[in-house]
């Protein structure tokens, strides 16, 4: 079920209303609840994958039990691995098996050895990315005895499975959400609303803006052999803006959908195209993965309490594997890679030479969507493909990528709309708070108004192809 | 409790906020869908005009045969020439590209208008259909019928039933559908904005539900496809499934609960245009099993009701989809005429004597075919008449005719010469005119043929006839 679709609006409601008229009365039924109607959820895309939640949950219910409950270092160890086995078993036979084995078939053959084997056909479920992430990190806490296990399996099969964040994030830490599962949630009316003016900004963001972005990409992309010059310069770019604005529109209406049911969920993204460094950056971006990668990788590592070199080298073995992490491809690793390298490099020699912080804020963009071409590309050669053609040339091919000339004026006006408000919001404080501090009727026109604009504005239709989530894929 | 009624008073509050929104947007939708500011461009959408002009001949009309079907349908039959053949009121509901699940609430809609004596479903409609896999033609197809209903709670009902949920939304609304034509098509938007400011424009011409498409016939080329390639359409190809008994039985219940009579009728492709039709006879046999003994269905494809079709009846297409054209419609229709009669469907009802009906279709398409001249008609009358033939004087705005009805038991030849005295500019002179028999109709009750003349001739005088 995606957020943007009939059958989500006609499902929310329903929750909505059951949630707070009939379930929130007390803990173990409204957990129940958050628990059936987040397996409804889930099942929807499939119903196979469920059993998957339910092994990575319980499995990490007991092991964290086990974990407290142990002196013994070695066995909590041992308790830890087999917890770490079953995730990251899970998530490696899903998403990595075909990969793991093409490369080695092909370091083999170039080694000269000839081996073949026949591909599995795994399909890759929805969300595994991100929940086993979840239940690994709580299992990792109880560990480091930074949290003591719950005793209470609805509230934490509710933790693992909630729906709102349940299929792309955030990726919420137990200290964090878990508690909110042994108590009834409370209903203030600015909660509720703040709640969904984020769900409506949400899909603003992704009907509107991403899902228009995507239709110039996905042209220059599928044709990509006879794409050059400006057109392909402005595919990155809008490619930059796409997995933004996709990502995050995703993640607020997780957060907003959360909010309207009474918690809270962690921000994931503080406009990052507004970062004065390569590190600044990644406090801004996807801050939940980025955070899990600096707490349970960088930091076992060694973090910054180690040398130089060391320190360079956490910070690239966390790009990689967090490159590895975003798909099965040498592509993702090379654009983990690039990643890493700039906050070492760039952040260090080249950043500090810029003196205005738009400057800054444009350099970081760019390296960053330069980089991006790696993610988007489907092969390697794709992506040299696309560094070689990008050039200022062939302007009059740019209407001709599925937005004709008003669309694409239209959509830069949109982007640095967008980008100014961003600017706004950093410097003088939320749009959307103060415009809630007006009377009922200027809100009121404000929520129509937004409203309205996804209706007649944005991308859908019967002949627009169903666009899931970017993150989704992961 | 306190926090449990200040909890309920929230989620109230939220909820009556919400809905007022809800109601605001749909307000705003409905306003627009309304204006009509997106709609598509209508000027060819015949299956909105078919609705319209029902909804308008049913205001003071009652609609004694409806028919009921897709292209097939509309290209194939003649509901003017049908209605003055059986002094009846016939109409054409049909929508391209539909199926048989649309054929169902298109005549539930139209029954709640005007109960028919007798419904004819056409059967090309009859054919598999899966409802949530419609895309791209078939589904602009279905929303273009499904827009073009009237009834609310039919319409609303029907939803489900011919879309998928995520359609929904596209089939209620134009805006919906069709926003982007703020970027891709303003143009229509400005149209609509300036037609929305005008009175609609009431049709002046009775129009029956026909869509006239095709005049030529099959031609040498495609012949020849037909001859080295073979044909392209394949009768074991034919599948139906649950769906198309489902809405097949409901047609037949619909009709038997309104005492409505019902009969099946199959247009005919050319016959080297499909192979194996057997194969697709004998599953739509299973389908119309519960009809029994099958005498409530007209197979004209079928070699008995095939003869008088030609080349000239079908489309010129290799296409799988061959519709017929206007003289194969001709035909199609007054082989209809005679199963309808044949097997008293109307139980000998017509409404010929009467004067409205009288008014309706005078001198219309197909009323001289079937009738004859009032007396005091200046533009039509009779030449000449025996008990062979009837030549009768046509005139109208565009052309002058010359029709001869030929009784068909006497006729033998393939050509008629007739010895006439033509006046034109005061002058007046004698000239043979040939009427070729090339029979584009031939039924047990009708031979029509129609000999177009020079519009400058004032008036004809037959002095003799030949070759009869």
């Amino acid at each position: 079920m995606l957020f943007n679709s009939v059958e989500f609006a006609i499902y929310l409601p329903i929750v909505f209303t059951l949630y707070w008229y009939a379930f929130n009365r007390k803990v173990k039924s409204r957990n129940i609840f958050i628990i059936s109607c987040s397996y409804l959820f889930y099942g929807m895309w499939d119903w196979r994958f469920l059993s998957l939640i339910i092994i990575s949950s319980l499995a990490d219910y007991i092991i964290g039990l086990r974990i407290y409950s142990n002196d013994n270092s070695k066995h909590r160890k041992t308790l830890l691995l087999i917890s770490i086995l079953i995730n990251i078993g899970i998530l490696g036979f899903f998403k990595y098996f075909n990969f793991f084995t093409d490369s080695f078939l092909t370091l083999f053959n170039v080694l000269g050895i000839s081996l073949s084997y026949e591909r599995m056909n795994i399909i890759l479920p929805v969300g595994i990315s991100f929940y086993t992430f979840q239940t690994l990190s709580y299992t990792l806490d109880i560990y480091r005895k930074k949290l003591e296990p719950t005793k209470d399996i609805t509230a934490f099969f509710a933790f693992v499975s909630f729906f709102p964040q349940l299929v792309a994030g955030p990726i919420e830490r137990a200290k964090d959400l878990l508690p909110q599962f042994y108590k009834t949630t409370e209903a203030t009316y600015k909660t509720i609303r703040s709640g969904l003016i984020l769900i409506t900004i949400g899909l603003f963001k992704k009907i509107v803006i991403a899902d228009r972005l995507a239709i110039y990409i996905d042209s220059c992309y599928g044709n990509i052999g006879d794409a050059h010059g400006l057109p392909l310069l402005i595919a990155v770019i809008f490619f930059a803006f796409q997995l933004y604005l996709d990502f995050s529109a995703y993640s607020d209406i997780a957060i907003g959908i959360a909010k309207t049911l009474g918690f809270n969920l962690s921000t994931n993204f503080n406009s990052p195209y507004l970062s004065t460094s390569f590190s600044d950056f990644w406090k801004r971006w996807h801050i939940s993965l980025s955070s899990w990668f600096k707490d349970y990788v960088y930091i076992s590592l060694g973090g910054n309490k180690v040398s130089k070199n060391k320190i360079i080298r956490n910070i690239l073995i966390v790009f990689l594997l967090s490159g590895l992490w975003h798909g099965a491809s040498w592509n993702f690793v090379i654009w983990g890679a690039l990643n890493g390298l700039f906050l070492v490099i760039l952040d260090k020699y080249i950043i500090k030479l810029f003196k205005l912080n738009l400057f800054k804020h444009i350099f970081i963009f760019f390296s960053w969507a330069f980089s991006l071409i790696f993610f988007r590309a489907q092969s390697f050669s794709e992506a040299i493909y696309i560094f070689k053609n990008i050039s200022l040339s062939n302007k009059d091919e740019i209407y001709n990528m599925g937005l004709n000339s008003p669309e694409l004026n239209f959509t830069f006006w949109l982007l640095l709309g967008y980008m100014i408000i961003e600017y706004l919001n950093e410097r003088k404080g939320s749009l959307t708070s103060k415009i809630t501090e007006h009377n009922t009727y200027i809100r009121m026109l404000f929520y129509i108004l937004l409203v309205l604009s996804i209706i007649f504005l944005g991308k859908y239709g019967v002949d627009f192809n169903d666009t899931s989530f970017i993150y989704f894929q992961f | 409790m306190k926090d449990r009624e200040q909890q309920n008073k929230t989620i109230k509050k939220v909820i009556l906020k919400t809905v007022l929104i809800t109601i605001v947007i749909l307000i705003a939708i409905v306003f627009t869908d309304k204006k009509g500011f997106f709609n598509p461009d209508n000027r060819n959408n015949h299956t909105l005009k078919k609705w319209d002009s029902f909804y308008d001949f049913t205001k003071k009309n009652d609609v004694d045969i409806l028919l009921i079907g897709n292209s097939h349908l509309y290209t194939g039959i003649n509901p003017k020439n049908l209605s003055c053949a059986l002094g009846v009121n016939a109409f054409i509901l049909a929508s391209p590209g539909t199926r048989v699940i649309d054929h169902y609430y298109s005549l539930e809609e139209a029954i709640k208008v005007s109960k028919p004596k007798l419904v004819i479903i056409e059967t090309y409609g009859i054919k598999e259909h899966e409802v949530f896999q419609l895309k791209k033609g078939p589904l602009s197809d279905q929303f273009k019928s499904f827009s073009a209903r009237r009834d609310f709670s039919l319409k609303l009902k029907s939803t489900p039933y011919l879309f998928s949920a995520k359609h929904y939304p596209y089939a209620w609304s134009n805006t919906l559908r069709n926003h982007d034509f703020i970027f891709n098509n303003y143009k229509q938007i400005s149209n609509n904005i300036q037609l929305s400011k005008k009175r609609k424009k009431k049709q002046q011409k009775l129009y029956l539900g026909r869509y006239v498409r095709f005049q030529t016939g099959v031609e040498d080329s495609v012949l020849n496809l037909y001859n080295t390639k073979g044909s392209p359409v394949n009768g074991a190809d034919f599948k139906t499934n649950n769906t198309t008994t489902i809405y097949i039985n409901k047609i037949i219940g619909l009709c038997r609960e309104n005492n409505i009579q019902l009969m099946f009728l199959t247009l005919p492709m050319y016959n080297k245009h499909i192979e194996n039709y057997s194969l697709w006879r004998n599953k739509l046999k299973l389908n119309l099993d519960e009809f029994g003994d099958m005498d409530h269905w007209l197979d004209l494809q079928i070699p008995e009701n095939y003869s008088g079709f030609s080349r000239n009846s079908f489309e010129n297409t290799y296409k799988t989809n061959q519709h017929m054209t206007y003289s194969g419609s001709l035909l199609a229709t007054y082989k209809l005429v005679d199963f309808i009669n044949t097997r008293n469907f109307l139980e000998n009802y017509s409404r010929k004597t009467t004067q409205k009906w009288r008014n309706v279709f005078y001198a219309d398409e197909g009323f001289f075919e079937n009738n004859t001249p009032v007396k005091h008609d200046k533009n039509n009358r009779v030449l000449y008449k025996d008990k062979n033939i009837e030549i009768l004087l046509l005139k109208n705005s565009k052309y002058n005719t010359l029709l001869a009805k030929v009784n068909p038991i006497t006729s033998k030849k393939n050509q008629i010469e007739l010895e006439s005295i033509l006046k034109s500019n005061n002058t007046e002179y004698t000239q043979k005119l040939v009427l070729n028999l090339d029979i584009y109709h031939s039924t047990k009750s009708n031979l029509n043929y129609l000999l177009n003349i020079n519009k400058q001739v004032e008036n004809i005088e037959i002095i003799g006839i030949e070759n009869l």
